[in-house]
């Protein structure tokens, strides 16, 4: 029996003005009835254009050639009515993001039903019925009660939920997900991956599953297509993916995933005190950065407002890492940068190099500018589109007089540094690549020789084998200017790597802090096992573990037999010489 | 798509750059750019341009058609419809500069500031553009010209309080969404002060949707200036395009001679079109320029 689809020698060509760009090259693939196929790749690669192509989605600009076989039947062959029936049921699509991906204006029960009743004819009542069966499908808590909700009224994972129920409305027999869960944060992307799992196995589908993360086809595809830059490096089975003999790109591809397994070395010394306290994970007054009962309000609607983070206490040592983990919205981002005072905190104490900041004069905290530098998530919005490179990294040198030690030649020095050539200092931020731009958020950041960068999620707008080159820039640049750093990601691969000390946090509160290795190898607080298990290549590591809800529960900050209630999350318990964990009940309570 | 991969390296970037925005701008703004500034040419020369006197009657027959040296043909009192229409445009061409001038002068920086401090100054202003622009226009230039005069300057002026509010406005929005902006976050982390970050990091991203807008505004102070001249409150002592286009359109003169007010009203239409194309263009490319990434 044919499979059923087919794609062979599919090319896609885009006429632009710079000539003909070959998004895809000579792609061939074939997925059988049931089975899951991943195509991984980096941007670029033509991953999503090639599934396009298929789903004929792509501009009319782009030329497409090859044939594609569906069911042993060439889509160009097919009449209106079948090619109708080809698109609008045969195969679905899951895109990237569900915030885009559903209609803001319209209830999910309307936007469910709209395909229903075109393509199969239904009735409202039968397509209403479906719809809530589909809800029900997709594990969407409250199916009714949700149908009649408006999209923003549904977290991200509650919405990819919904776009995956549009997609089965029609029973496809090909589902396409694009990135499905690339939005999402890391806990909610296992559970939509799981899902999709599951319900191909149900429903007896087929899926091609697009991903720029090897990871995630990891776990739930039988083959892999390894593409780079439209052309298929390789096509293997799952099961052979990590072994050795494979495509020097796929191998670099692997080498460039930040491996979460890796311990840094340095082993816990002495032996477990039983302290017990609010600040007893801080560790002495010579700390770099100290922060004790940390509290940032932001105004919400009708006069109340929303507490982002929720009595934080840490400290920074001269030189060292910290990573801050955590899901969005958690609070880390916010955490870190109140430090800089954007936004000035509610209330509590920041100390920087034992000087309070909140004493200080506006001219006095402009002074300590030049120690504290910031590098942000996405370098395209980091870089003022009208100037150039030169006058981006020289700014604070204008703004604080040239002096000695801030030469010109220091700057192109620290271009070369930053990987970007430096007779490209006349250019606008739009000509260079997003790793180049964050390259020169990097540069503008140490223009004045700062004592102290945050990092805000700085690699995960980029591309893996371009995270893997950022990463060690910024590790080799804090070993040669003598940098402390707070690092702030949702990607616990890469925090791993890189930071000596990790800060978890979860609805503005920290659950757990303590040095790298004890908070991957030993963490206790529920909250960071379950970021632990939800990893993509690691699961089943710690064994799935389910928490309550959404919400943070009394039960969550409890610890068993411990007298604190929950408006007093702010206790640590030690449990190891650098290892202390909020209380909470553990989930066999 | 693929173009986010492949960095900038060929090594005469800067130079195909230029090139390539003078290019997508396109033969249609080069061509409106170029009738603006002719318009623009002739104003400035009209004094020493070799056109008739258009005050001096009897250059024509009445109502004379157009012919060669006479390419407009003649009004009601054989006056030369060309000249007077170059001599219309300084005053027509001056409102409507002026006009604009005054709209960005005082809107820009309130929208700007407005934009980019938020909190209670950005409700204040919100509020009075509101009203601003809550008033019916042509009331409130009526009143302004009635109160002040009907000289050139206060034409401009009555014109230049009516743009202030959508200027402003537009200036506001623009600010709004380059003040959330982290390279803005940045420029504060480096220590940058207000000021600094307005002029350095805001205004060269606000201004070219601005000047964009100052093309389509002027566009639209002309029409208003005709407008006024309809109604009979424009500029008084001087031939504008409005005057002229009046004077010429009453019953009678327009049974008898219509090319004495169809070949200005040509050109004010020709104008206007090219104000507009122009501006439109300007805002196109440069608006996308910063997604190409």
């Amino acid at each position: 029996m044919a499979p059923l689809i087919e794609i062979d020698d599919l090319s896609v060509t885009f006429d632009t003005p710079a000539g003909d760009v070959r998004a895809v090259k000579n792609l061939s693939l074939a997925v059988e009835r049931g089975a899951a196929l991943g195509i991984v790749g980096e941007s670029g690669s033509g991953k999503s254009v090639s599934m396009k192509a298929v789903m004929d989605l792509l501009p009319s600009k782009a030329e497409v050639t090859g044939d594609i076989r569906f069911d042993g039947a060439s889509i160009a062959d097919m009449d209106r009515a079948r090619r109708k029936h080809f698109y609008g049921v045969d195969v679905a699509m899951v895109f990237q993001n569900p915030m885009t991906s559903l209609n803001p204006v319209k209830r999910i029960a309307d936007q469910l039903t709209e395909g229903m009743k075109f393509h199969q004819g239904m009735s409202g009542s039968a397509a209403n019925d479906r719809a809530l069966e589909l809800l029900d499908l997709v594990r969407l808590p409250d199916p009714a009660g949700r149908a009649r909700q408006y999209p923003h009224e549904l977290s991200g994972g509650m919405r990819q939920r919904v776009v995956i129920a549009m997609a089965l409305a029609n029973n496809p027999q090909l589902l396409i997900a694009d990135e499905p869960t690339t939005a999402l944060d890391v806990t909610v992307q296992r559970e939509i991956l799981d899902l999709l799992d599951t319900l191909r196995r149900e429903l007896e589908m087929a899926m091609i599953l697009i991903t720029h993360d090897l990871g995630v086809v990891s776990d739930r595809t039988d083959n892999v297509v390894v593409m780079f830059r439209g052309d298929t490096m390789e096509t293997v089975p799952t099961a052979n993916l990590f072994d050795d003999d494979r495509h020097p790109y796929t191998l670099s591809l692997r080498d460039a995933m930040p491996d979460i397994t890796k311990a840094r070395g340095g082993d816990p010394d002495g032996a477990a005190e039983d302290a017990h306290g609010p600040l007893a994970h801080l560790r002495g007054d010579d700390s770099m950065i100290r922060v004790e009962h940390l509290v940032v309000d932001y105004p919400g609607p009708r006069r109340s407002t929303f507490r982002a983070v929720d009595d934080v206490s840490f400290d920074v040592m001269a030189g060292e890492t910290l990573g801050i983990v955590g899901e969005s919205g958690c609070g880390k981002s916010t955490t870190a940068k109140s430090i800089m005072q954007i936004p000035a905190p509610s209330s509590g104490t920041i100390r920087y190099d034992g000087t309070d900041l909140a004493s200080l004069e506006r001219s006095g905290l402009r002074e300590l500018r030049t120690d504290l530098q910031l590098i942000f998530q996405d370098p395209i919005s980091a870089l003022n589109p009208r100037r150039s490179v030169w006058d981006i990294i020289r700014e604070g040198v204008e703004i604080w007089g040239t002096q000695a030690k801030w030469t010109d030649e220091r700057l192109v020095g620290l271009l070369e540094q930053v990987g970007i050539d430096p007779q490209h200092r006349d250019r606008k931020p739009f000509e260079f690549s997003g790793g180049q731009c964050q390259r020169i958020s990097i540069a503008r950041a140490l223009a004045l020789d700062p004592k102290v960068l945050i990092c805000d999620e700085p690699v995960s707008a980029l591309d893996v084998s371009v995270q893997a080159q950022v990463l060690e820039l910024l590790e080799e640049l804090k070993a040669e200017h003598e940098l402390t750093m707070l690092f702030i990601s949702h990607d616990l691969a890469v925090v791993r790597n890189i930071a000596d000390r990790v800060m978890v946090m979860y609805f503005g509160r920290v659950v757990e802090i303590g040095d790298t290795d004890s908070i991957f190898e030993r963490a206790e607080h529920p909250y960071t096992k379950r970021l632990l298990s939800a990893v993509p290549g690691l699961e089943g590591a710690a064994g799935g573990i389910a928490l309550a809800g959404e919400e943070p529960g009394d039960v969550f900050w409890q610890l068993d037999g411990c007298t604190h209630g929950p408006d007093d999350p702010a206790m640590l318990t030690r449990r190891g010489p650098d290892h202390f964990v909020a209380c909470h009940h553990t989930t066999t309570d | 798509m693929a173009s986010t991969v492949a960095p900038a390296t060929s090594s005469d970037g800067d130079v195909a750059d230029t090139r390539s925005v003078a290019r997508q701008l396109g033969f249609g703004f080069w061509l409106s750019a170029a009738f603006v500034v002719l318009m623009v040419i002739l104003a400035v020369l009209a004094p020493i341009l070799p056109i008739a006197d258009p005050t001096s009657t009897a250059v024509g027959g009445q109502f004379e058609g157009p012919r060669p040296g006479l390419w407009f043909g003649a009004d009601i009192l054989g006056r030369d419809v060309f000249s007077i229409t170059i001599w219309g445009s300084r005053i027509s061409l001056l409102v409507g500069f002026l006009a604009i001038f005054v709209g960005f002068v005082i809107g820009g920086p309130i929208g700007i500031a407005a934009g980019y401090f938020r909190g209670w100054f950005d409700r204040l202003v919100s509020f009075v553009f509101a009203t601003l622009l809550s008033f019916p226009a042509l009331i409130l230039a009526i009143l302004i010209t009635t109160i002040l005069g009907r000289t050139v300057f206060w034409v401009a002026i009555s014109l230049g309080i009516l743009a202030i509010a959508p200027v402003g406005r537009l200036a506001r929005a623009q600010t709004l969404v380059f003040a959330e902006r982290e390279f803005v976050t940045a420029a504060r982390v480096l220590g940058a002060s207000h000021l600094r970050i307005i002029r350095r990091e805001i205004f060269p991203n606000v201004v070219i949707p601005m000047s964009a807008l100052a093309l389509l505004g002027m566009g639209i102070a002309i029409v208003a200036e005709g407008t006024l001249a309809f109604l009979g409150i424009s500029v008084s002592g001087a031939q504008s395009w409005g005057n002229q286009i009046a004077e010429a359109s009453a019953t009678r003169n327009l049974q008898e001679g219509p090319h004495a007010a169809l070949f200005p009203i040509g050109i004010v239409f020709l104008t206007v079109l090219s104000l507009n194309y122009a501006g439109d263009r300007l805002r196109e490319v440069f608006d996308t320029k910063e997604l190409n990434f």
